[in-house]
């Protein structure tokens, strides 16, 4: 299934890690390219320029990589794109899964955007299933485009943590000549992206992530793409889960009804990026989300304030007991729930158990 | 590049929302008329498609409707309400509130002294005891210091000073009662310190027995046996993280439903 999925692509003929070359970040660095390994095979035959705003490589001109996190935000377009995902359940039967669907996403370069599942193209499924799943898909972009889409969230802890190297080939995607790019976190942690980025836009339109030993996590590539296109007719991504935004720093404890904990121990490179009030989907109550990323990838801790009667996390039956932590993993994600010490507390991302534990014991005194 | 208010396709849209029924026979006129554009072809289909999967869902009735009810009835408002009480924030007392109090208390402090010990400060006030919420943090404190072996040092604690206004009033009350100097309080109170450490200590000695896990404050940690048992806030997360993938494995094949 993977191998069909991507055999239209040439990602996979640009692990040519022996042409490869480190992508400096910084737009000072950028000129110590020139003819070096990243014009070999490229044919636009302009490696060093690639990385230095289309060409010039003047001063203050954005880096590949800022380019990279911003043409979210920055850059008009409307594709057609197939993406796959796949996750292996720990515990129980160990059972893999995998989606693959095609979806039309759209962006108006100011940060708006759309996100519409088109078709499941696998596994085979009855007409009633799939339009649920696609409406459920529907309900989620809003979530697909902020954590499961491959991006740049912050370029300063990308450089912190990640290389990216280009594998010095060339690949073509919907039209498009891009550059191939491997990244990976300096200290071999986490997963492993192929990225194929348009180097004059920044976006990126094919990706594929898997584990270090290889194990497939998601895979994206876009079928065609308009840039600065007619988008009267989109229907744009409206906020449905009453997120509120919280200050990154300071007491929300007038917005949350309750001092958030704040875990001390963080795995290696993280940051905290984002604050939120959530509610709970069932009882309504508000949560404290704590966004923290090293780049990439995402990493929540979410407090539920205190337990009151009947509130308590639940893992099925029985309800949790208290200062019970349940493990959950579907590789290479790490799920940890409980109620702890009197509070309510989730912690998952894409570390380990023992990090994770950590995490979550780090975060009362 | 801004977002239309309401574009040819939005007012075009509108006039299709009629027309979008989980039926056939709808879908087909609707499809027989002409579209606006190419992207309103592409939304009808979509909207038809949802309005197809909400049109198909299984009514959980009896469960759903119990719920229904159970939520809306009067005891249950009432649990509604004690938990949003309990979920407001405590307000600070303000500055002037807490200075006019301390000066009130002082006045008839002075007033007591002056009328001959009378005890002019309680007169009037209901007896005071101490909230349910301190008792069980104070339990709470005691039995969290018996499994850490010690834990938290109570005696490390800084020692307030008594405000002015309780030592009069403490004053005030033994004089009325004569009993300043012959009761033995600091030995009843050393007395029953030590029975509650003793009770405590036994207590978490034989749940440790029974347990077998150690007296600390860290937490046992269990595998789930499904990512169906994750707590639906941690579901619905990891969910948003792999595509939707896990819908796939948690959610009721067809055949379940019928």
């Amino acid at each position: 299934m993977i191998a069909r999925a991507f055999s239209a692509l040439a990602l996979a003929a640009g692990l040519t890690v022996a042409a490869c070359e480190r992508v400096d970040v910084a737009v000072q660095n950028e000129g110590k390219n020139a003819g070096g390994g990243l014009t070999a095979g490229s044919e636009s035959g302009g490696g060093s320029s690639l990385l230095a705003g289309n060409g010039q490589a003047s001063a203050g001109a954005p880096s590949l990589i800022e380019r990279i996190a911003d043409s979210r935000r920055n850059v008009a377009f409307v594709g057609v794109r197939r993406i796959e995902s796949h996750y292996v359940e720990s515990g129980g039967n160990g059972a893999a899964h995998q989606l693959s669907l095609r979806e039309r996403v759209s962006a108006d370069g100011h940060g708006g955007f759309a996100i519409e599942a088109l078709d499941v193209l696998d596994p085979q499924m009855s007409t009633h299933d799939r339009d649920l799943l696609l409406s459920l898909q529907s309900i989620r972009q809003g979530m697909n485009w902020r954590y499961r889409d491959f991006a740049i969230q912050d370029p300063e802890l990308f450089e912190q943590n990640y290389t990216a190297t280009a594998t010095g080939a060339n690949v073509v995607i919907a039209g498009v000549t891009c550059l191939e790019l491997r990244i990976e976190r300096i200290d071999q942690s986490g997963t492993l992206h192929m990225v194929a980025v348009d180097s004059t836009t920044g976006l990126v339109l094919a990706s594929r992530e898997t584990t270090l030993d290889g194990q497939p996590v998601s895979q994206m590539v876009f079928e065609s793409l308009q840039l600065a296109p007619d988008l009267s007719g989109v229907v744009w991504h409206q906020r449905t889960n009453q997120e509120i935004a919280l200050p990154i720093t300071g007491d929300v404890t007038a917005q949350l009804g309750f001092e958030p904990l704040s875990p001390r121990f963080l795995p290696s490179g993280y940051q905290l990026i984002e604050r939120a009030r959530i509610q709970h989907p069932m009882d309504q109550t508000p949560w404290a989300k704590l966004t923290y990323s090293d780049g990439v990838d995402s990493l929540f801790f979410l407090h539920g304030g205190p337990l009151l009667a009947g509130n308590g996390v639940s893992s099925g039956t029985p309800a949790i007991q208290a200062d019970l932590v349940v493990v959950a993993e579907a590789e290479p994600w790490t799920v940890a729930q409980g109620n702890l010490h009197g509070q309510r507390v989730i912690a998952m991302g894409k570390v380990g158990e023992s990090s994770l534990l950590d995490l979550l014991r780090s975060a009362f005194p | 590049m801004t977002r239309p208010a309401a574009s040819p396709c939005d007012l075009f849209r509108r006039g299709l929302l009629e027309q979008v029924r989980p039926t056939a026979a709808s879908s087909a006129d609707a499809a027989a008329s002409p579209f606006h554009c190419d992207a309103c072809r592409d939304w009808f289909a979509s909207a038809r498609r949802h309005a197809a999967a909400l049109g198909g869902l299984t009514r959980m009735s009896v469960e759903f409707d119990g719920r229904v009810v159970a939520e809306l009835n009067a005891g249950r408002r009432q649990d509604r309400a004690v938990a949003a009480l309990r979920w407001m924030r405590r307000r600070e007392v303000p500055l002037e509130l807490d200075v006019l109090v301390r000066q009130e208390l002082r006045r008839a402090s002075l007033a007591a002294d002056f009328d001959s010990g009378e005890d002019a400060i309680g007169q009037g006030l209901p007896e005071q005891s101490a909230p349910a919420e301190l008792d069980r943090r104070v339990a709470a404190e005691f039995l969290a210091a018996a499994l850490a072996g010690g834990g938290r040092p109570l005696k490390g604690l800084p020692r307030l000073s008594v405000p002015a206004e309780l030592d009069a009033r403490v004053g005030a009350d033994l004089r009325r009662q004569g009993l300043a100097q012959d009761v033995p309080l600091r030995r009843w109170l050393v007395a029953a310190a030590a029975l509650l450490t003793v009770a405590a200590l036994g207590a978490m000695w034989q749940a440790s027995e029974r347990t077998g896990r150690p007296a600390s404050r860290d937490f046992r940690v269990v595998r789930a046996a499904s990512l169906s048992d994750l707590d639906p806030m941690a579901r619905g997360l990891l969910s948003a993280q792999l595509g939707g993938a896990m819908e796939l494995a948690t959610a009721p094949r067809a055949e379940d439903r019928r």
